[in-house]
């Protein structure tokens, strides 16, 4: 009874994760081969919005560095949901207060798939959006590991609970799938040798590079 | 062909079972930081400083102040016996006024700097705390540095590959020996749509 129910979450606990596993697998194996294709970006689109973001923070002279980036990431957040778009900004260099413009501000937004670089113009109220898009293989990279901070979706950030459970599934069926070979006398000697050997190797691989590098 | 993709979902298990499982650990410890002590435990960097007094530099290498950045990496690394993987900026990319360049390993950084105008090497290592060494563990990617390295980023690759071989195995494996398949046809569709519906909003969505 209990050799089924583990038996059980090992297969069902999987069949829900299968699809974390195949993001999981294909993004890692890009971060040790990034190929040029996999890199690809779309051509930028422009388009503008009406836009009314009244009191934009601004950065003044007397500010700390932190103080500016703070002030900038507000502002940034605040012209993402003038624009009703969800993602992360970039406060550091990529944005920007016109030094010649008092009514000109360039935000940086990002999350995965999308960059957007906008020019507000709060004179006008216009905001002129420069939109690049990337592909799949860069969403599928962002997605992993991605701990479910997303402003301004419920649903994106949801995949942050999809992986606390992936995590925990995977984790179960190794050590469940160790139980439930154990149970057929046939195999164990030849997974035995493969465990230890493997696991030595892995042990020592870890270690050696940690020490001594 | 049961018994074979069997062994396969099983076998490859075993053989990466403890790397699979570090990666997992260190990924939800990485997202996880501040409940495994943040930035807590971590030894103060310790700074030493020697000499270049003896190099003889490939001049004209296009490096500021003469030197080549990886020839003279290269040599800092060899001489004070630094280990770890060199990440040597290109010299388009070096400081104005020094070389600069880091020796890495999981959980210690080495930060070298050499001014153009001195022989002085200064040397600053920075050591982690146990959750910081899991962290840099689970970041080594790209096949460089020395066997070792290669090593790991094969053991990485393997890790990767079999996350792939354990689903789509295991799906065939629960198709073949599943009496109802209601239940776990309603799981692989959930994980399906969910994940296809997630990369497509991603793409799609303003």
């Amino acid at each position: 009874m209990f050799r089924k129910i583990i038996l059980n979450i090992h297969i069902y606990g999987g069949l829900l994760c299968f699809g974390y596993l195949i993001v999981f697998g294909v993004s890692s194996l890009n971060f040790n081969h990034p190929f040029a294709f996999t890199r690809a970006r779309g051509e930028p689109v422009r388009w503008e919005r009406n836009v009314n973001i009244p009191e934009l923070p601004r950065v003044t002279s007397d500010m700390s560095n932190e103080q500016r980036v703070a002030a900038k990431a507000d502002a940034n957040h605040a012209v993402r949901r003038a624009l009703g778009l969800f993602g992360h900004q970039r406060p550091w260099r990529e944005s920007w207060w016109d030094a010649d413009d008092a009514n000109h501000y360039h935000a940086s937004l990002v999350r995965p798939g999308v960059e957007y670089e906008v020019d507000v113009h709060l004179d006008r109220s216009v905001a002129i959006v420069k939109e690049t898009r990337t592909s799949a293989w860069e969403v599928i990279a962002r997605l992993h590991g991605f701990e479910g901070n997303m402003p301004g979706s419920r649903f994106v950030a949801t995949w942050g609970w999809y992986t606390e459970l992936c995590t925990a599934v995977v984790l179960f069926a190794g050590v469940s799938g160790v139980y439930l070979w154990t149970a057929r006398k046939n195999e164990r000697r030849s997974g035995l040798v493969l465990l230890g050997g493997a696991g030595a190797a892995s042990l020592v691989l870890m270690l050696y590079l940690t020490l001594h590098g | 062909m049961y018994n074979a993709i069997r062994k396969v979902h099983l076998y490859s298990g075993l053989v990466v079972l403890l790397f699979l499982m570090m990666y997992f650990v260190s990924g939800y410890v990485m997202v996880h930081r501040p409940w495994f002590g943040g930035q807590a435990g971590k030894p103060p960097p310790n700074v030493r400083t020697e000499s270049l007094a003896g190099y003889s530099s490939p001049r004209g290498g296009g490096g500021g102040g003469g030197r080549e950045p990886e020839a003279v990496a290269a040599y800092v690394v060899e001489r004070f016996d630094l280990h770890g993987r060199a990440n040597v900026p290109p010299a388009a990319r070096q400081p104005a006024k020094s070389i600069r360049f880091n020796v890495v390993r999981p959980g210690t950084i080495q930060q070298v700097e050499i001014p153009h105008d001195s022989d002085i090497v200064t040397i600053t290592t920075t050591r982690e705390n146990v959750a910081g060494v899991l962290a840099q563990l689970h970041r080594v990617h790209g096949y460089g540095g020395g066997w070792i390295w290669k090593a790991f980023v094969f053991f990485n690759d393997l890790a990767s590959v079999s996350c792939i071989v354990f689903a789509l195995t295991g799906v065939y494996l629960w198709w073949k020996t599943a009496k109802r398949k209601i239940w776990g046809v309603l799981c692989l569709g959930v994980s399906c749509a969910y994940t296809a519906g997630m990369i497509v909003y991603l793409m799609y969505a303003r």
